[in-house]
C-alpha cells in the first residue's frame, strides 16, 4: 500500500491567539482528488497553506509524501514535489512563456528541457498560442490556465488550489475544471480544492472534506454531503432545500420525528438526540396526482397549498405550506403544468431521504 | 560666464557631483532596499515603531545629518581614526545617511504594495527565499527605481552636509551646490546661474536614464 500523500495528526495553528485550525486526523491518498469546502473563516485556506509548508503550524505533526516534516531541508524536498495556485492569478511580469517557466528555473532545469516541458504544459491547457504574450494582457480565463500550466509544468506529485477558479463564469470554470480533472486522473495527481461552489465540487472531487472554525466537521463523498449533510453549517453550504425545526419521540425503541403542520414519521436511521433539524432535499419530495406514477417506497403524505413556482432548467421550484410549514419540492417540468398558487394538492416523501442534525 | 562651458574647474566640480551623489546613491541602494524588503516582508514586534523612524529618516535635515557625521568624523570622534574629514568619502557618507532611509522607505512601500501571496506563490512554486525575493525586487522595479531617483534628487540637490563635512575646498571637496551658494556670496549671480544649470542638468540626465530603465519592457 501506498503511503499517505498528506497525513495531519493534531495539528493545531493559532493566529493573534486564535485557533484558527484544528485538525485531528486528516488523510489524503494518492490520487485522491479532494474539495475542502467550509463557510469563510472555516480554516480552508490555512489548512492548504500549512500541507504546503508556508505557514508554521504550533501542534501537532504534518507528513508528506510519506515523510515526517522536521527540518527546513525536507521542508524544501517536499515542498518542490507539490505546487498550490492561489485565489488571485499571480502570474509576474513577462510573457506567458516566462512565466510557466518559473518553477523550471527555480530548479535549474536546462533551457531545452525548460522548452519542451513549457510548451508541452501549455499545449495540454490549449494556450500554447498566448506563449509570446505578456500575462498581464490576458483575459481571466486565460491566465487561470496559464497559472495551471505553470502549477503543472514541472509535473508535481500533489496540487493545491485555493479557490482559484472563483472569479470565472461557470462555463469557463466548468471547463478548466474538466481539463484539470482529466489531466489528474492520468498523472495519477492528488489535488486539494478549495471551493465555495457544491456544483463546483460535485463536477471535481471524489471526496469532500467540510471544515467549520478550523476542524473537519464531515468528510465524505460529495453526494452523501449534499444528501446528508452533518450540520447546520454544512446544510447551509450545500444549500439544502429544506430545514425545518422538529422534535423527536421515542415510542416503543422507535423513533418518531414530528414536524409543524402536524407532520409525524417514524425515522429508521440512527440519530443523536441532539438532533433538532430535518433536511430535506427538494428533489425528494414528489407532487402526487393521478397524472405522475408514485414511487414504490412508502411516503409520508402531506395536503399541503402552493405558495410559489420558480422555473429552472432541470427541475422547477415548487414551494408548498401548510400551517407553520413551508417546504420546498424540486419537480420536473411537466408536473407543474396546470399548478395554480394557492390550489391543495398532495406531496409525499420517504423518511430514507431525511437527515435529522 | 563664456568660457563655463569650457572650464575645467567646473567640469571637475560637476564631475566630483555625480561621483560623490552616484556612489552615495549606490551606498544607499545597497542598504535600504534589502532594509526596505525585509520590512515589507518579516512581521515582528515593533515594526510599527521601526517603520516610523524609517519615515522619519525620510525627512532628516542634511544640515543635522552633517553636523553628526562632522562630530563622528573629526579627529577625535568615533571615527576620527579613517582621517576622511574634509574629503569626498566624508561626503559620500554623509549623504548615504541622508538618502539610505529615503530609498528604504520607499522600498518598503513598493514591496508592501505588491499583493502579499505573491511571495507565497513564488515559493509554493518551488523558489529559494532568495529567487522569491529577487523576484520580488524585479515585480516592485517601477516603484524601486523611483525610491532611487528619490534618493539621488535628495542628495544631489543638499548643500548643508556637502559644506560641513567636505568644506567646498576648490579641487576637492567643491561640488555644484556648493559651489553655487559660494559664488552667490560672492555676488557672481551669472556664474551661480550657469552651475545651478549645470545641476539641474547632471539630475536630470540620471533620472532620465533611471525613467528610462523603469519604463523599458521587463524581460
Amino acid at each position: 500500500m501506498q503511503p499517505a500523500i498528506v497525513e495531519l495528526t493534531g495539528v493545531k495553528v493559532y493566529r493573534n491567539n486564535r485557533l484558527t485550525l484544528n485538525i485531528e486526523h486528516l488523510t489524503i491518498a494518492p490520487g485522491e482528488l479532494v474539495a475542502i469546502a467550509g463557510p469563510n473563516g472555516a480554516g480552508k485556506s490555512t489548512l492548504l497553506q500549512v500541507v504546503n509548508m508556508l505557514l508554521p503550524y504550533q501542534q501537532g505533526t504534518l507528513n508528506l509524501f510519506g515523510k515526517a516534516i522536521n527540518k527546513q531541508s525536507e521542508l524544501n524536498i517536499a515542498r518542490r514535489q507539490s505546487s498550490m495556485m492561489f485565489q488571485e492569478t499571480l502570474l509576474v511580469n513577462g510573457t506567458v512563456y516566462d512565466n510557466v517557466a518559473l518553477p523550471l528555473i527555480f530548479r535549474k532545469y536546462p533551457k531545452e528541457k525548460i522548452r519542451e516541458l513549457v510548451m508541452s504544459a501549455l499545449q495540454t491547457f490549449q494556450c500554447q498560442h498566448l506563449a509570446k504574450r505578456q500575462a498581464r494582457q490576458l483575459s481571466g480565463g486565460e491566465a487561470q490556465r496559464v497559472g495551471l500550466a505553470r502549477a503543472l509544468v514541472f509535473q508535481p506529485r500533489l496540487l493545491l488550489l485555493d479557490e482559484p477558479f472563483a472569479a470565472l463564469d461557470t462555463a469557463s470554470r466548468t471547463a478548466i475544471l474538466t481539463d484539470l480533472k482529466q489531466v489528474a486522473v492520468q498523472n495519477k495527481l492528488t489535488v486539494i480544492l478549495i471551493s465555495h461552489n457544491f456544483n463546483e465540487v460535485l463536477t471535481f472531487a471524489d471526496r469532500v472534506v467540510v471544515l467549520a472554525g478550523g476542524a473537519v466537521i464531515q468528510d465524505d463523498k460529495p453526494e452523501v454531503v449534499l444528501r446528508r449533510p452533518a450540520t447546520r453549517e454544512v446544510a447551509s453550504l450545500v444549500d439544502m432545500d429544506n430545514v425545518l425545526p422538529c422534535h423527536m419521540e421515542t415510542e416503543a425503541a422507535q423513533t418518531i420525528v414530528r414536524l409543524d403542520g402536524g407532520v409525524i414519521f417514524p425515522y429508521n436511521r440512527s440519530v443523536t438526540s441532539k438532533a433538532k433539524a430535518c433536511c430535506l432535499p427538494g428533489d425528494a419530495i414528489y407532487i402526487l396526482n393521478e397524472k405522475a406514477p408514485s414511487p414504490e417506497q412508502p411516503l409520508v403524505t402531506v395536503s399541503v397549498r402552493v405558495a410559489g413556482i420558480t422555473p429552472g432548467i432541470g427541475t422547477y421550484k415548487v414551494s408548498v405550506a401548510v400551517d407553520e410549514l413551508s417546504l420546498i419540492a424540486r419537480v420536473p417540468r411537466e408536473q407543474t403544468l396546470g399548478l395554480v398558487i394557492g390550489e391543495k394538492i398532495t406531496i409525499g416523501f420517504s423518511p430514507d431521504e431525511v437527515q435529522l442534525i | 560666464m563664456d568660457n563655463i562651458w569650457q572650464d575645467p574647474e567646473i567640469l571637475a566640480v560637476a564631475w566630483l557631483t555625480i561621483k560623490v551623489s552616484g556612489l552615495a546613491t549606490g551606498i544607499s541602494v545597497i542598504i535600504g532596499i534589502p532594509l526596505g524588503l525585509w520590512l515589507a516582508l518579516n512581521e515582528f514586534y515593533g515594526k510599527k515603531f521601526v517603520v516610523s523612524v524609517v519615515n522619519f529618516g525620510m525627512g532628516l535635515p542634511p544640515v543635522v545629518v552633517g553636523l553628526v557625521v562632522s562630530l563622528l568624523l573629526w579627529r577625535y570622534g568615533p571615527l576620527g581614526m579613517l582621517g576622511i574629514m574634509y574629503t569626498p568619502w566624508a561626503m559620500i557618507l554623509a549623504q548615504a545617511f541622508i538618502a539610505s532611509p529615503i530609498i528604504a522607505g520607499l522600498s518598503f512601500a513598493a514591496i508592501s504594495s505588491l499583493n502579499p501571496n505573491m511571495r507565497l506563490q513564488l515559493l509554493s512554486l518551488g523558489a529559494s527565499r532568495w529567487q522569491a525575493n529577487m523576484l520580488l525586487i524585479r515585480e516592485a522595479k517601477l516603484g524601486l527605481l523611483a525610491a532611487v531617483m528619490a534618493g539621488f534628487g535628495g542628495v544631489v540637490s543638499e548643500v548643508g552636509a556637502s559644506m560641513m563635512v567636505g568644506g567646498n575646498i576648490k579641487g576637492q571637496t567643491r561640488v555644484l551646490t556648493t559651489a553655487t551658494v559660494m559664488e552667490v556670496g560672492k555676488g557672481n549671480y551669472d556664474i551661480a546661474l550657469a552651475l545651478s544649470f549645470i545641476l539641474l542638468l547632471v539630475a536630470y540626465s540620471v533620472v532620465a536614464a533611471l525613467t528610462y530603465l523603469q519604463n523599458r519592457t521587463i524581460r
